[in-house]
């Protein structure tokens, strides 16, 4: 039984038709990489698996561990271990990062009948990952990725990912505007994450990030369709190729 | 209520704050209307119609633990000198506000506050509380060096503030408006002298009627000013904040800064000004006021203005209101946070970002400790 489960997905935001007819099926402990030029509807997948308002399912469909998306609201699409990694982080000015990060914690331990974390268990746990991922603790007081540089806001996608550990992870452009030590410390964060039971979806344009986490399977997402796939070689292909010679198939 | 009528109310209260000559500006301007400029979204009657109720009586509204200050009644010897002397003729004010006038010629109590320097490290304070069916007057000085805070809760009645800060002094007006069930109109005017400094912060709930007039004249050079808050309004209440703030000279600093949440049936009307007088070069003034509505039937009219006659200053100004922020909404939601919940942190967020005070964000239900 896959985890994703996803079958001749159509989606359309403000009646455009941007995904025609996706399939993908991600079992636990794989690791997916789907790459497509700008514009290929990639976000449009993940927002929709997310639940953002306005992306409509009109065919097809998405079942997470058996489970019909639609059927959920998108935070109990968290709750049954769904994250997505946003290609682009919201600021919230005026909620600290420690009261958010503590509030989401708690909210899926409530979902599955246990005590809140007291404030010295959640900040032991919190300081040793925010040090694996070199960020500086002192970002906990500060408003939700407000004036984060666009390398912290990615990493603090990643420290959320760690702290709620769910079963499939969607990395949205999660290596788009990172440096080349901040691209190793977010990999390493990522390959750490990694066991036989959970997933990973890798969404990216550039090969770069999959020379830290090797994927296996590659989906060329082409004007919302999945254009072909492959193992880690199609992503070295695409990289000397381009997307131009997939267009025409 | 005719102008007329009115004069029938002067009460024997201390009538050295030229009372009868407030009652001829009041024939003269006549009393506010509905509709007009200052009064475009709130009706003044029913405010005109409240002091009908008003009695006079012997207040214990204030209360002062320090020895600095000096605390008497308006109807006593020494405050008609102390205020004479500092601020000369009072229906000077009166000219521009027949609610002034009104407040004036109504006045059932009130009391002077001086405050002189002292060494102490912390800052003396005085306590006012509510006044319901009283028409009150305090006028409030900050002698040169001096340091002094005001707390003042508020639950209907009538208030006028005169305040004066004299060179170096500080003074610190913190404003609590609880909800309320009746009607209640405030006026607040500061002069602020060289070097000194004014911060008011002014958190309100809903009332029946709430009115807020708010008029700083920074004096001299140097002075900063900082006057900021919030409102979270429900059902069908009404809250009107009209905040001028006059740089008047040079090298003065001002920030005008509030955030509302506005739900039910309610309404909220911010009308904040800045005017930078030709002389009041090297001047910073910023202005903003921020609104998130709750609700359909909720409606917000905020106008921010600015008016520059100087060249050499730094300014800024804006206003807006709009819902929740969908993408922050349901970034929250993507981490498991339940919608209410989401909903409920964003607004406490929102509103925290200016209610820095305690006892602000809990009368506001943002604070800390308070939560579900
Ligand atoms: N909110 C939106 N409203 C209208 N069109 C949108 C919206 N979001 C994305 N699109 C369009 O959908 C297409 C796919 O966008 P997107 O999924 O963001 O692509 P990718 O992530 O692959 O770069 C683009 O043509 C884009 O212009
Ligand atoms: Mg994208």
């Amino acid at each position: 039984m896959s985890l994703l489960d996803i079958s001749r997905l159509v989606v359309s935001v403000d009646d455009k038709e941007i995904l025609k007819g996706l399939d993908l099926q991600v079992n636990p402990g794989e690791v997916h990489a789907i790459m497509g030029p700008n514009g290929s509807g990639k976000s449009t997948l993940t927002n929709a698996l997310a639940g953002r308002d306005g992306y409509t399912i009109k065919h097809g469909q998405a079942l997470f561990d058996s489970t019909d998306l639609t059927e959920l609201e998108p935070e109990e699409r968290s709750h049954a271990g769904l994250f997505l990694a946003f290609q682009y982080p919201v600021e919230i000015p005026g909620v600290t990062n420690m009261e958010f990060l503590k509030t989401s914690v708690d909210s899926h331990r409530e979902i599955k009948g246990l005590q809140e974390l007291t404030a010295v268990e959640f900040m032991r746990n919190l300081r040793n990952l925010a040090k694996r991922l070199e960020l500086n603790p002192d970002f906990l007081k500060r408003g939700v990725n407000e004036s984060f540089s666009g390398g912290e806001k990615k990493r603090n996608e990643i420290l959320q990912m760690l702290c709620l550990n769910p079963r499939l992870a969607l990395l949205d452009e999660t290596d788009s505007g990172l440096d080349i030590d901040a691209l190793q410390i977010v990999a390493k964060g990522i390959n750490e994450f990694r066991t036989s039971t959970n997933a990973v979806v890798l969404v990216t344009h550039y090969q770069r990030l999959l020379n830290y986490i090797t994927p296996d399977f590659v989906h060329v997402l082409i004007e919302g369709r999945i254009a072909k796939s492959g193992d880690a070689t199609l992503a070295l292909e695409l990289e000397t190729k381009g997307y131009g010679w997939l267009n025409g198939s | 209520m005719t102008t007329s009528e009115t004069s029938t109310l002067i009460p024997s209260f201390a009538p050295w704050l030229n009372r009868t000559e407030a009652q001829s500006v009041l024939d003269e301007l006549g009393l506010p209307r509905y509709r007009s400029e200052p009064w475009k979204y709130t009706n003044p009657q029913p405010l005109i119609d409240e002091i009908a109720n008003f009695v006079e009586v012997d207040g214990d509204t204030i209360t002062s633990l320090d020895d600095e200050i000096e605390v008497c009644s308006l109807s006593s010897p020494r405050a008609k000198s102390l205020a004479k002397t500092k601020l000369g003729s009072s229906v000077e004010r009166e000219q521009y506000s027949p609610m002034l006038a009104l407040n004036l010629v109504n006045l059932t109590g009130g009391f002077l506050i001086r405050a002189e320097p002292n060494d102490r490290s912390s800052t003396p304070l005085v306590t006012i509380e509510p006044a319901m069916n009283r028409c009150e007057r305090f006028i409030v000085i900050v002698e040169s060096g001096a340091t002094l805070q005001l707390e003042e809760t508020c639950d209907g009645g009538n208030r006028v503030f005169e305040c004066l800060i004299e060179e170096g002094a500080t003074l610190i007006h913190k404003r609590f408006q609880k909800p309320s069930e009746t009607v209640e109109y405030g006026h607040i005017c500061v002069q602020v002298g060289t070097n000194s400094s004014y911060r008011l912060d002014q958190f309100s709930t809903g009332a029946a009627l709430r009115r807020n007039e708010i008029v700083v004249d920074i004096q001299g050079e140097g002075a900063r000013v900082s006057v900021e808050g919030g409102w979270r309004l429900m059902d069908q209440t009404h809250v009107d904040s009209q905040i001028s703030v006059n740089h008047l000279a040079p090298r003065s600093e001002s920030g005008m800064k509030f955030h509302g949440v506005v739900g039910g049936r309610s309404r909220a009307v911010f009308n904040g000004r800045i005017h930078i007088a030709r002389d009041a070069q090297h001047t910073s003034a910023h202005l903003t006021n921020k609104n998130i509505l709750t609700s359909d039937t909720a409606e917000v009219y905020t106008k921010p203005e600015l008016e520059i006659y100087a060249d050499d200053v730094a300014c800024s100004h804006g206003a807006t209101s709009g819902q929740l922020d969908e993408d922050q909404l349901l970034y929250m939601r993507t981490r498991g946070i339940s919608k209410n919940r989401s909903r409920e942190m964003l607004l406490k967020g929102f509103l925290n970002e200016v209610v820095t005070d305690t006892a602000g964000s809990r009368l506001l239900g943002v604070s800390n400790t308070a939560q579900p």
